[in-house]
C-alpha cells in the first residue's frame, strides 16, 4: 500500500494508454514523456503496461506500507528516500514504513515513479492512465491510498545504475517531418517556421501552445486525425503541439510531426522555454 | 467507386487517406469492412479521410491490398446504419444561443428551432472530446458559424452548431459552438461497461419534448429502462 502525505503540484498514475477508443473520442493518454516512461520500465522490469506515477513540477511525499523497489527517471527532481537523496535512473530498494519524498523539480518538467508491479486500480477502457471524466480522478489527491501489487521476482538482483545526461532537457531543437499539410504552406512562411525561435506560452497535458506571429489563411479545413507529436497551425498563427491527452481530431492545418525523441524532449519544458524547429530530409 | 487521392504515414503502423469524393455508401462500407480487420487495431473516419491504427507495420503494398480488397468485397453493401429518435428539449433553463443570433426575437428562435427538426442527420465521426459526435446533414440555412470567443462552459447533453455540423456535449465543457437544446441521453456511455447507444454513420432525427418529460427520459435512462425510438 502507498499512502499519498501530499499529492504535489499534479500527479497522475499512467500506464501505456488507451489505444483502441480513438473512434469514440477518447483521448490514448499514456506518459507525456514516453522515452522515460519505458525507461523506468526497463531498468524495474516488469510488464510495459504496469502503471507509473508521472509528477509535474512538485512531487507527491509517500507513505510506503510494503517492501519493494522504486526507480525515478525523466526530469530531475529533488527526492528524499527519509534522509536520503535519490538520483534518477538508480533502483532503490525500500522497507515498509518509509517515506518517499519527491520534492520540486531541477531539471526538466516531469518525472516518472515506478514501483516494481503496478497500482491495483480498475481499468477504465482497458486503461489506468488518468484522464478526466473518464476516470473519476484528474490526479492523485491527499489521503489516497493506493493498494500496490508487488511483482518483486528477484530483490537480489544487480541494481542497474545508467547516467543519463541532464542537459538533455535544455535542447532547444525539436526534430521533425513534415506533416500532412506541409506543403499548403508558403516558401515564406516554412522558412520563418524552420529558422525562428518560438517561446513555450502555455503547456499542459492536451498540448503545448507557442507563441508566434505568423498568418495563415486556411481557415476551415476538414477534420483530421491528431496523433501526439503532430505540430498544427491555427488560422490565428498560434502553433500547437498535441500531447498524451490531445483531442483525437482537429480542424487545424497539420504542419509538422515531432520525432518521438523530440516530443519526449518537448514535454520536458516548460514555459517561457525556447524552441526551434528543424526539419529532418526525407 | 472509391477515390483515394493520398496516403500520409503519421507513424509506421499509423496511416491516414484521404478521399476525393465525399461520404459515399462506399466510403460507409470501406469503413465497416476495415474495422472488421485482424491487423488493424481501430479505424477512425473524419471529414473525407479514414486513418488505419495498424497492430504492427504493414508494408505498402499490403495496406493497398487490404483496402482494395475491402472495396471489392463491399459491393453487397451491409450497410447496418440505423435511425434513432434523440430526444430534445427548447426550454428555456438551457443555455440558447439561437435566441441570441436572433437579438430575443421568440418567433424567428422558433422558426429556426422548427426547421432544425426536419432535419435528419448522420453520425460522421466522434472526436473533441470522448463522445462528442459530429452531425452532418444540417440545411446550409441553419448553419451558423463558431464562436470568435468560446463558451467558458458549455453543459452536459447541449445540441449545439458549428458550421455545418451539429454535435452534443458529452460533459460540462468550454466550447464555441452555438447552443440549441439539450439532449438527456448520452450518445456513448463511459460511465460503467462501455455502451455505445449510438454509432458511426447512424442516422438521427430530433425530437422535441418538454422539460417534464426530459427529467423522466434523464430518469429512465439512469434505471436502465430507457428505450430508444428507433425508426
Amino acid at each position: 500500500m502507498i499512502e499519498v502525505i501530499s499529492s504535489g503540484y499534479f500527479t497522475t498514475i499512467q500506464d501505456s494508454g488507451r489505444k483502441a477508443y480513438r473512434h469514440l473520442g477518447v483521448p490514448i493518454s499514456g506518459p507525456m514523456d514516453s522515452n522515460s516512461f519505458y525507461l523506468a520500465n526497463l531498468l524495474l522490469p516488469g510488464l510495459d503496461s504496469d502503471s507509473v506515477f508521472e509528477c509535474t513540477l512538485i512531487g507527491p511525499k509517500l507513505k510506503l506500507s510494503c517492501n519493494s523497489r522504486f526507480v525515478i527517471t525523466g526530469a530531475k527532481f529533488d527526492s528524499y528516500l527519509d534522509d536520503e537523496p535519490i538520483e534518477n535512473n538508480k533502483v532503490y530498494s525500500f522497507r515498509a514504513g518509509q517515506i518517499l519524498k519527491v520534492g520540486r523539480v531541477k531539471a526538466g518538467l516531469r518525472c516518472y515513479l515506478k514501483f516494481e508491479g503496478t497500482f491495483n486500480i480498475p481499468k477504465i477502457l482497458n486503461s489506468k492512465s488518468f484522464y478526466y471524466p473518464i476516470t473519476k480522478s484528474k490526479s492523485i489527491n491527499e489521503g489516497e491510498k493506493y493498494d500496490f501489487i508487488s511483482k518483486t521476482l528477484d530483490i537480489n538482483s544487480k541494481i542497474i545504475n545508467l547516467k543519463i545526461s541532464e542537459n538533455v532537457f535544455s535542447k532547444k531543437t525539436l526534430f521533425a517531418n513534415c506533416g500532412p499539410d506541409w506543403d499548403l504552406l508558403t516558401g515564406e512562411i516554412k522558412k520563418q517556421i524552420t529558422s525562428e525561435i518560438f517561446f513555450i506560452k502555455s503547456q499542459n497535458r492536451m498540448g503545448y501552445r507557442l507563441t508566434s506571429e505568423l498568418k495563415n489563411d486556411f481557415c476551415n479545413l476538414s477534420s483530421k486525425v491528431v496523433i501526439p507529436g503532430i505540430v498544427q497551425f491555427t488560422p490565428g498563427g498560434e502553433i500547437i503541439i498535441a500531447t498524451a491527452d490531445c483531442q483525437v481530431t482537429g480542424g487545424y492545418l497539420q504542419i509538422l510531426l515531432l520525432t518521438n525523441d523530440s516530443l519526449s524532449n518537448l514535454v520536458q519544458k516548460s514555459e517561457g522555454s525556447e524552441v526551434k524547429f528543424t526539419l529532418l530530409d526525407n | 467507386m472509391l477515390n483515394l487521392t493520398e496516403f500520409y504515414y503519421l507513424n509506421s503502423t499509423t496511416i491516414t487517406f484521404s478521399f476525393s469524393e465525399v461520404k459515399t455508401d462506399n466510403f460507409i462500407g470501406l469503413f465497416q469492412i476495415l474495422k472488421k480487420n485482424s491487423k488493424i487495431i481501430e479505424v477512425v473516419a473524419t471529414d473525407n479521410s479514414m486513418t488505419l491504427f495498424l497492430k504492427e507495420t504493414i508494408e505498402h503494398d499490403k495496406i493497398l491490398d487490404i483496402i482494395n480488397q475491402s472495396i471489392n468485397s463491399n459491393k453487397k453493401n451491409d450497410n447496418k446504419s440505423k435511425t434513432f429518435y434523440l430526444p430534445i428539449c427548447f426550454d428555456d433553463s438551457f443555455q440558447d444561443d439561437i435566441l441570441n443570433h436572433y437579438e430575443g426575437d421568440l418567433k424567428l428562435t422558433r422558426k429556426f428551432k422548427e426547421s432544425f427538426l426536419k432535419n435528419k442527420f448522420t453520425l460522421e465521426y466522434y472526436g473533441f472530446l470522448p463522445g462528442f459526435a459530429y452531425f452532418s446533414g444540417l440545411e446550409s440555412k441553419l448553419h451558423l458559424p463558431r464562436k470568435k470567443i468560446p463558451s467558458s462552459k458549455i453543459g452536459k447533453g447541449t445540441v449545439a452548431i458549428g458550421g455545418e455540423y451539429v454535435g452534443i456535449y458529452p460533459q460540462d465543457s468550454p466550447g464555441g459552438w452555438n447552443c440549441i437544446g439539450n439532449c438527456p441521453i448520452p450518445l456513448v456511455d463511459f460511465a460503467y461497461n462501455l455502451k455505445i447507444n449510438i454509432n458511426v454513420f447512424d442516422q438521427v432525427i430530433f425530437e422535441e419534448i418538454e422539460l417534464e418529460n426530459y427529467k423522466k427520459i434523464k430518469l429512465d435512462y439512469e434505471l436502465d429502462v430507457y428505450d430508444f425510438k428507433i425508426l
